[in-house]
């Protein structure tokens, strides 16, 4: 008998209670120096309703950062990040099958339109990737799964 | 360095209306096929010291032990090549013997046990090698359809070389009787990898006068045409 070729796991979704196993505040933090810049926004469903027990993983490859945040009753979270031209950002949750993949850059950041990921998106679905400037180093960005709104996502 | 595309038929189509959660979860826009890049060849690592001696161990996180049977759950992590995928996290959640998750949202009438929290996490030794000490997991009803149980899981969720290599799922029990109504375990295209969720009693694995074994090994994507070398790690 030949060894058995070692074949894919499948996906499982989350579910509900993931916020028992999928703990926060896990690193690596990023060891840039500077003020970090919050993105504070909402997890969505199809209907505009929150999402509250979806969790959002964001990581930035410069840096060597991860960072692991929950939705709270209301869909809201909020990552507090060294700035970079974009984050990585895998959402989790009940209802999610596998994982949604999509990126966030920021509203000010130069040279948006020339991003080699972006110019793979049509022009007029770009405004649901870009984080929109809502104060001093504070930028607001809603992932909204489905619907007239609906963020971005990326086949990786 | 080109990262394996699953595929079709492996991983569940994110719209399953069987499984009723997804109906207003899931995009309706196509997907924007995302070339692989340093941001998605790369990822985090997770050191040993973030690690408590008793993160694997369910059974001896409170003063006494849960109640329910005493299971170990033990496997290899590894590649589409079948290279170990050495020192990455593991983390799992599960309810108790009962049913029942120890978390608010859970409102199933089935009692929580004072000594089960039900998270887990360890590392991957150098061959890829898990293991975890819990007690086998009640099945538990859900609201997606009249009379709808969960077969019995463990939540499983894993890093791997880089962040496109990440994998959540959730690992079954052979012989379960639930398994063929979930609609969960069916969004699984393909029966032959849904049957790779399924643990096997093992008994190898099995502890004599302790507890049964249950083997789980978990292949994560790998990379065409590099046979030897990680390439996330640079």
């Amino acid at each position: 008998m030949g060894v058995a070729v070692p074949e894919l796991t499948p996906f499982q979704t989350a579910g509900p209670f993931l916020s028992i196993g999928l703990r926060t505040g896990i690193g690596p933090p990023s060891s840039a120096s500077g003020e970090p810049v919050t993105v504070a926004g909402r997890l969505l469903d199809g209907v505009g309703a929150p999402v509250c027990d979806g969790v959002l993983e964001c990581w930035q490859a410069e840096l060597g950062a991860f960072q692991r945040v929950l939705t709270d009753q209301s869909g809201a979270f909020q990552l507090d990040v060294m700035p970079t031209p974009f984050l990585s950002v895998v959402v989790l949750g009940r209802g999610i099958l596998t994982r949604h993949w999509t990126r966030i850059y920021f509203e000010d950041a130069e040279h948006l339109d020339s991003d080699p990921v972006m110019q793979l998106v049509p022009v007029e679905r770009r405004p649901t990737l870009i984080a929109r400037k809502t104060g001093p180093r504070r930028y607001h960005f809603d992932v909204v799964l489905q619907g007239e709104r609906e963020t971005v996502f990326f086949d990786v | 360095m080109v990262l394996n595309r699953p595929p079709s038929g492996l991983h569940p189509p994110d719209d399953t209306p069987a499984y009723v959660s997804s109906t207003l979860r899931h995009p309706k826009r196509p997907l924007i096929l995302m070339p692989h890049s340093t941001s998605e060849l790369s990822g985090p690592t997770f050191g040993r010291e973030s690690i408590a001696p008793t993160d694997h161990d369910l059974t001896r996180q409170f003063s006494s032990p849960p109640i329910g049977q005493r299971i170990i759950v033990e496997g290899r992590v590894m590649d589409e090549d079948g290279r170990p995928v050495r020192d990455t996290l593991i983390e799992i959640w599960q309810a108790n013997a009962a049913g029942r998750y120890l978390h608010h949202v859970d409102t199933h009438d089935a009692p929580i046990d004072p000594n089960f929290g039900g998270a887990g996490r360890t590392l991957t030794d150098a061959e890829g090698r898990y293991q975890f000490v819990t007690i086998k997991p009640g099945a538990y009803p859900w609201k997606n359809h009249h009379n709808a149980w969960r077969p019995a899981h463990i939540h499983f969720s894993l890093f791997g070389e880089c962040l496109a290599t990440r994998l959540v799922t959730q690992m079954y029990f052979s012989g379960d009787p639930l398994l063929p109504l979930d609609p969960i375990f069916n969004s699984i295209p393909d029966p032959r990898a849904r049957e790779r969720l399924v643990a096997s009693f093992d008994l190898s694995i099995t502890r004599p006068d302790f507890a049964h074994g249950y083997r789980f090994d978990l292949v994560l994507r790998g990379f065409q045409g590099t046979p030897w070398e990680s390439p996330c790690r640079s």
